[in-house]
Order: structure tokens, then C-alpha cells, then sequence
């Protein structure tokens, strides 16, 4: 989905563009709500949400923070300077997954889907990310992280923090 | 007769074209050698930098 937007919370967006892949998303979600006969269970990834530990919070919020402080970075620098997708994927993932479509990964790591695909092939062999069938889109695969990714991530922002302190 | 707007359309794009055509070779040399290379990550980015800047 695409969202025409200002930072500025008092400025409304102006417009949202959705993709056959959003409608067909919300076709998807709107046929197993009608068949839910009006019980809604929560989602593993909602459950798994509620019983996060305090600490796995906070490393996700630092997580969110660096995608935040980059995406600064890029407003005022400009994107060409920068690039980095496996690294946003990685962040991505970590604070708000747990998991993507690749598709969707590539379009909040703004980078192209072939390039995307590349970066995932090499931290799907690094052990770092794994894939998954999407359950209801054939087309679509999921993208998530490892435990060594989650390890290694949690070590990353773990040691950013105490140096920072 | 009708154009493809995406065609090189100049002297620069013409190089520009040149360029993506010897990068998407060597790319597929490097994905002989190992499709899972960060290497060949960074080149596929690089040449649709270059597809956008052309483009856009």
C-alpha cells in the first residue's frame, strides 16, 4: 500500500493507493471474518505480542529507533548516499514482524524486489533469516528471522546500548 | 510508428544502457559462481539504481 503522507501529524494524507495485492489481502480477511461467527481468536503473533518480555520490548523499540534516525538521515541527505536493505530488512523484521511478505519487506526496505530477493537468498544462507509459505496466498512467501538472527540482532542492539551508557 | 518509452534515447542513456547491459553479465557470470553473494546483491541493487536513474 502506498501512502501519500507528511511527517507532520496535524497534516492529514492526502491520498492511499492500494494495490490489487492490499485488496486481494482484504478480500482474504474479510471472508475468514465472515465465516468467524462472531468469535475472533487472536493470532499466535498477537498472543506472542502480550507475553513479550519487557527487555525483548525495549531492544525492539532501540530497533525502531535506528530505522527511525535513518530514515531521517535519508529525508534531509537524500536516499542516494545511503543503502543498506539487509540491514533495514533485519531491523524491519525484528521490530515490527515477526513476519513480512517479501514483497512487502522490499517496499519498506525501498529497494526493488529482484534486489530484495538477492539480499534475502544471502541471509537466508547466512542463517539469518528463514522463508515460509504464506497460508492462504500462493503466491505470496513470508520472511522471518532465525533465532540466530534474533541472537545476533538482540547482541547488536544489547552492545550498542551499553556502549552509548 | 510508437516508441518505447523506456528505450536510451540519447548519447548518455545510450552509455547508461551499455553499462547495465556489461553489469547484468557480470552478474550472471557471479551467479554461476555462487546466486547467493552478497556481492551479487549489492550489483543487482546497483543496476536498478541505475534502471530508476535512467528512468526517472
Amino acid at each position: 500500500m502506498t501512502e501519500t503522507m507528511s511527517d507532520d501529524p496535524a497534516v492529514k494524507p492526502q491520498a492511499i493507493q492500494l494495490t490489487r495485492r492490499d485488496i486481494d489481502d482484504a478480500k482474504r480477511l474479510l471472508a475468514l471474518l465472515a465465516g468467524a461467527e462472531g468469535k475472533i481468536v487472536i493470532g499466535p503473533e498477537d498472543a506472542e505480542e502480550r507475553s513479550t518480555p519487557p527487555a525483548e520490548r525495549a531492544s525492539q523499540q532501540a530497533a525502531l529507533n535506528l530505522l527511525s534516525r535513518r530514515r531521517r538521515r535519508h529525508k534531509i541527505f537524500g536516499r542516494a548516499m545511503f543503502g543498506e536493505p539487509a540491514w533495514e530488512m533485519l531491523l524491519l523484521l525484528y521490530s515490527v514482524g515477526p513476519r513480512e511478505t517479501v514483497g512487502r519487506l522490499a517496499e519498506l526496505a525501498y529497494a526493488s524486489k529482484s534486489t530484495a530477493i538477492r539480499w534475502i537468498d544471502y541471509l537466508e544462507s547466512q542463517g539469518l533469516v528463514c522463508r515460509e509459505a504464506h497460508p492462504t496466498d500462493k503466491r505470496a512467501i513470508f520472511v522471518e528471522l532465525s533465532d540466530k538472527g534474533k541472537q545476533l540482532i538482540r547482541l547488536y542492539l544489547f552492545d550498542t546500548a551499553r556502549s552509548e551508557t | 510508428m510508437v516508441s518505447d518509452p523506456e528505450a536510451p534515447s540519447g548519447p548518455r542513456e545510450e552509455r547508461f544502457a551499455e553499462i547495465i547491459d556489461m553489469l547484468e553479465s557480470a552478474l550472471r557470470a557471479l551467479d554461476e559462481l555462487d546466486p547467493c553473494a552478497a556481492t551479487g546483491a549489492r550489483l543487482q541493487g546497483l543496476i536498478d539504481d541505475l534502471k530508476n536513474g535512467l528512468r526517472g
